[in-house]
C-alpha cells in the first residue's frame, strides 16, 4: 500500500518536473555548446578554390592589374575581422577614411605618453586604397589596402611605409549578413610596428563597430595546413631539378617545459617524398580532403620518426609548419611562398574565419 | 692610436665588477698606482675606461699587451664565440704524439709557418692544461675587423684543435700551417660544431669515457671510507608529509625508467651542444598508417633537428619524463660519445 501510494506520488510528480525541465530549458539563454567552446574539426575540407577562373566583374577590370604577387614572400600576422557596419569602398568614402584615421593617428601621437610610431617625428599619413585580384567569387568584397607612412621633412615626398594592413575574403560563405549595412572581410593581413598596429586596430574597431582578434593556429589546424598543402607541387613540375627549388615539408614541434635543454624537434621531409606520401594517402579524383586522410599522413610521419628514434611526437606541440604553399607559425604568421597558392591559403583563413563564429 | 682604439674596444666588453680581478692578471698596470685615480665602485663604466687608456697611453702600451688582454676575455667568456673542432693525425712512421709540449717552442713554430702565407700578429696564453693561440691576419685595410681575428684551442699531446670561424679565402693557408708546425699529416675537419668550449673539449678528448663511465672520470666510482653513515632514519614529521595521502600510482615504471636512464646517460651532467642534426635516408616506417605505402621500398630523405640550450640533457630526460620509450635506440643514446653533431642514418642493407 505505501509503496503504491508513493509510485502515485512519484508519477504525479515526474511530469510536473519534466515540463519545469523544458520550460527551464527552453528559458535559459546559454548554450547547449558553452561547455565545449572549441568548434567541431569538420570531416573534410575542399582543397581547391570553387572559382578557380577569376569572374570578370566589369569591363573596367580588365585595366586593372591583380596586386596579387605583392602577398607572395612577406611575413604577414592575421588577424580575424568580425563584418564591417556601413563601410563602403567608392573613393570617396576612402579618401574620408584615410583622412578620419590620419587625424586619429595624431590625436594619439599628441595625447602623450607613448608614441604611435617612436622614429617617425613628424606623425603619419595613412591611406585607403582597393587592392584587386584577391576577391574570386561575386559574393567577395573588394579587398582593401590600408597604408600608413611616416612623413618625412619636406612634406611633398612620402616617408617610409610603418604599417600596412589588407582587409579582404575569398570565397566568403558565412552566414548570411545584412548586406545593407554589412561587408564581410574576414582575413586582415598586418605588417607594421607594434604601436602603429594597435592604433589602427583600435581606429577600426570604433569607426565600424567590429571585433578584430588575432588569429591563432591551434596545432590541429596546422596538421590539417600542411596534409592538405604538401600535395600541391603538379606533377609536370616533379623534377629532380624541380624539387631543388620547392621548400619541402617542414614540421617544428615545441617539447613541452619539464624537458629541460631541449626547446624543439623539427623534421623536413623533402619535396618529392612529401607527394609521394600525399598521393598514397589523398584520392585522386576527389577535390576534398577527408579527415581520414589527414590523421593516415600526420600519424604516418610520426610512425616514421618512432621507429627511428622512439619518440613520441604526438606528445608534443606542433608549432610551425613549411609546405609548398606557405609558411604558418601558430602564434599567426604566414609566408605565403608562391602567387599561384595565394587564394588557396587566403580562402581557408576565410573558412576558419566563418568557422569559428557561433552559429546564431 | 689604432692600438689604443682597440684597447678602448676590448676593456668595454669586460663587466665593471671584473676590472680589479682583470688588471691584476693581466699585470700590465700596477693596480694600487690605479685606486688612487679610480673608485672601481662608485665611477661609471666609461670613466674608469677612459681613465685605464689613458694611464696605457702614457706607459706606451704595445699591440701585445693588447692581444693578452683580448686572450684574457676570451678565456674568461668562451661561449660566446662558435666553436669548430678538427683532428690531427700523423702517418704510422712516427709513432707517438708531437716530440715537444713546451708553449714556446709550439708559438715560434707555428708562426714561422704561418709567416710564409701572411703578415700576421700571433699571441699565445696557456689555460690550465690547453694553450690558446690568437692570430690576427693584418686585412688591406687599417681597420681591424673581428672576421680577421682567428682564435685556436691547442690541448698539447692531444690530436684535436678547435678554433673558431675562420674566413674562407684564409682557411686552407692556416690550417696548412697548423699541420706543418704541429708535424702531423693529415688534418680533418669533424662535425662537431657548438658554442660551449669546455663541452666540445670534453666529448673530443674524453669520448671513451662519456656516458655511465664518467663516474670513473669524475671520480664518483667509490665512497670515502671515513665519510660518516647515516644509520638512523629520522621520520619526516613534517606537516605536510603527515597530511599527504597522495601517491604516484606509477611508481615503479618510474623508478624502472631513471634506472635506465642513468645506465646509459650516467649521473654527471651531459655535454652542452646546442644542435643535434640527423639525416635520415630509410624506407618508409609508417605503413600501418599509410597503407598504400607497403609496396614501396625507396628511400624517404628527412632530416631531424634537435636544438635547444643542451640537446643531450633534454633527451636524457625525454626517457624519464614519458615522452619517449626506453630503450633509445643507440643513435640517440650514445650520442655523448659519439662526438658529432651531424649524423646520418641510412638503410641497414
Amino acid at each position: 500500500m505505501a509503496m503504491d501510494r508513493s509510485h502515485m506520488a512519484l508519477s504525479q510528480v515526474t511530469p510536473q518536473v519534466t515540463s519545469n525541465l523544458q520550460q527551464q530549458t527552453r528559458s535559459t539563454p546559454w548554450l547547449a555548446r558553452r561547455h565545449t567552446p572549441y568548434t567541431k574539426t569538420p570531416k573534410s575540407r575542399r582543397l581547391t578554390c570553387k572559382a578557380t577562373r577569376r569572374i570578370p566583374r566589369t569591363a573596367r577590370s580588365r585595366t586593372v592589374t591583380s596586386r596579387v604577387n605583392e602577398l607572395v614572400g612577406k611575413t604577414w600576422r592575421v588577424y580575424s575581422v568580425s563584418p564591417l557596419h556601413s563601410f563602403t569602398s567608392t573613393r570617396s568614402h576612402l579618401r574620408n577614411y584615410s583622412r578620419h584615421l590620419s587625424a586619429y593617428l595624431e590625436a594619439e601621437r599628441h595625447k602623450g605618453g607613448i608614441a604611435v610610431d617612436v622614429q617617425s617625428e613628424f606623425g603619419e599619413k595613412a591611406s585607403f586604397n582597393l587592392m584587386h585580384g584577391i576577391a574570386l567569387t561575386e559574393e567577395d568584397a573588394e579587398a582593401i589596402e590600408i597604408t600608413v607612412r611616416s612623413r618625412s621633412q619636406n612634406g611633398s615626398k612620402d616617408g617610409k611605409i610603418v604599417f600596412t594592413g589588407i582587409l579582404c575574403s575569398v570565397e566568403y560563405d558565412g552566414v548570411n549578413i545584412d548586406k545593407e549595412n554589412f561587408v564581410a572581410l574576414p582575413v586582415f593581413l598586418v605588417k607594421g610596428t607594434a604601436a602603429v598596429t594597435r592604433h589602427v586596430i583600435a581606429w577600426l574597431k570604433i569607426q565600424f563597430d567590429c571585433r578584430i582578434n588575432m588569429m591563432r593556429f591551434p596545432p590541429m589546424e596546422l596538421a590539417w595546413m600542411v596534409s592538405m598543402w604538401s600535395g600541391l607541387i603538379s606533377d609536370d613540375e616533379n623534377s629532380d631539378v624541380a624539387v631543388v627549388r620547392f621548400p619541402s615539408l617542414e614540421l617544428m614541434y615545441s617539447v613541452p617545459e619539464e624537458v629541460k635543454g631541449l626547446k624543439s624537434i623539427t623534421m623536413t621531409v623533402k619535396a618529392g617524398d612529401a607527394k609521394l606520401l600525399w598521393d598514397s594517402v589523398h584520392d585522386q579524383d576527389s577535390d576534398d580532403f577527408t579527415e581520414e586522410e589527414m590523421e593516415s599522413f600526420i600519424l604516418g610521419l610520426e610512425a616514421h620518426f618512432f621507429a627511428h628514434f622512439k619518440i613520441n611526437l604526438a606528445a608534443m606541440t606542433l608549432c610551425r609548419i613549411t609546405s609548398s604553399a606557405a609558411f604558418i607559425g601558430a602564434e599567426g604568421r604566414v609566408k605565403i611562398l608562391s602567387e599561384k597558392h595565394v587564394h588557396q591559403v587566403l580562402r581557408h583563413f576565410t573558412k576558419l574565419v566563418t568557422e569559428s563564429r557561433p552559429l546564431k | 692610436m689604432d692600438v689604443v682604439l682597440s684597447l678602448r674596444r676590448i676593456l668595454n666588453r669586460f663587466k665593471k665588477t671584473d676590472f680589479v680581478e682583470i688588471l691584476k692578471t693581466w699585470n700590465f698596470i700596477n693596480i694600487d698606482d690605479l685606486y688612487a685615480s679610480i673608485d672601481f665602485q662608485r665611477n661609471t663604466k666609461t670613466t674608469i675606461v677612459s681613465r685605464i687608456t689613458e694611464i696605457c697611453r702614457e706607459k706606451n702600451i704595445r699591440p701585445y699587451h693588447v692581444a693578452q688582454l683580448d686572450l684574457i676575455y676570451q678565456q674568461k667568456n668562451p661561449n660566446c664565440k662558435n666553436w669548430t673542432v678538427f683532428k690531427l693525425s700523423q702517418t704510422s712512421d712516427k709513432n707517438g704524439k708531437q716530440e715537444t709540449a713546451e708553449y714556446s717552442v709550439l708559438e715560434d713554430s707555428l708562426r714561422q709557418q704561418l709567416a710564409v702565407f701572411f703578415r700576421h700578429d700571433l699571441d699565445s696564453r696557456p689555460q690550465g692544461e690547453s694553450l690558446w693561440f690568437r692570430l690576427h691576419i693584418h686585412g688591406i685595410g687599417v681597420q681591424v675587423s673581428t672576421s680577421d681575428v682567428i682564435y685556436m684551442v691547442y690541448h698539447p699531446h692531444s690530436s684535436y684543435i678547435i678554433t673558431s670561424a675562420i674566413k674562407v679565402t684564409y682557411k686552407d693557408y692556416v690550417l696548412q700551417a697548423v699541420l706543418t708546425s704541429l708535424k702531423c699529416t693529415q688534418l680533418k675537419e669533424l662535425q662537431l660544431r657548438g658554442k660551449n668550449l669546455k663541452s666540445l673539449a670534453d666529448m673530443t678528448l674524453y669520448q671513451q669515457c662519456q656516458g655511465s663511465f664518467s663516474q670513473y672520470r669524475l671520480n664518483q666510482a667509490d665512497c670515502n671510507p671515513l665519510g660518516r653513515k647515516k644509520t638512523i632514519k629520522r621520520k619526516d614529521s613534517s606537516p605536510d608529509a603527515l597530511r599527504s595521502r597522495l601517491t604516484y600510482e606509477n611508481l615503479q615504471d618510474k623508478k624502472a625508467r631513471i634506472c635506465k636512464t642513468e645506465e646509459t646517460f650516467g649521473t654527471s651532467q651531459q655535454p652542452t651542444l646546442e644542435r643535434l642534426t640527423f639525416q635520415l635516408k630509410t624506407r618508409f616506417r609508417g605503413q600501418h598508417h599509410i597503407p598504400a605505402m607497403v609496396g614501396h621500398h625507396s628511400p624517404i630523405h628527412c632530416t631531424v633537428k634537435f636544438e635547444g640550450h643542451s640537446v643531450i640533457e633534454g633527451i636524457k630526460h625525454l626517457g624519464t619524463c614519458g615522452l619517449a620509450s626506453l630503450p633509445l635506440p643507440s643513435h640517440l643514446a650514445n650520442v655523448h660519445s659519439l662526438a658529432k653533431n651531424t649524423i646520418s642514418l641510412a638503410e641497414k642493407s
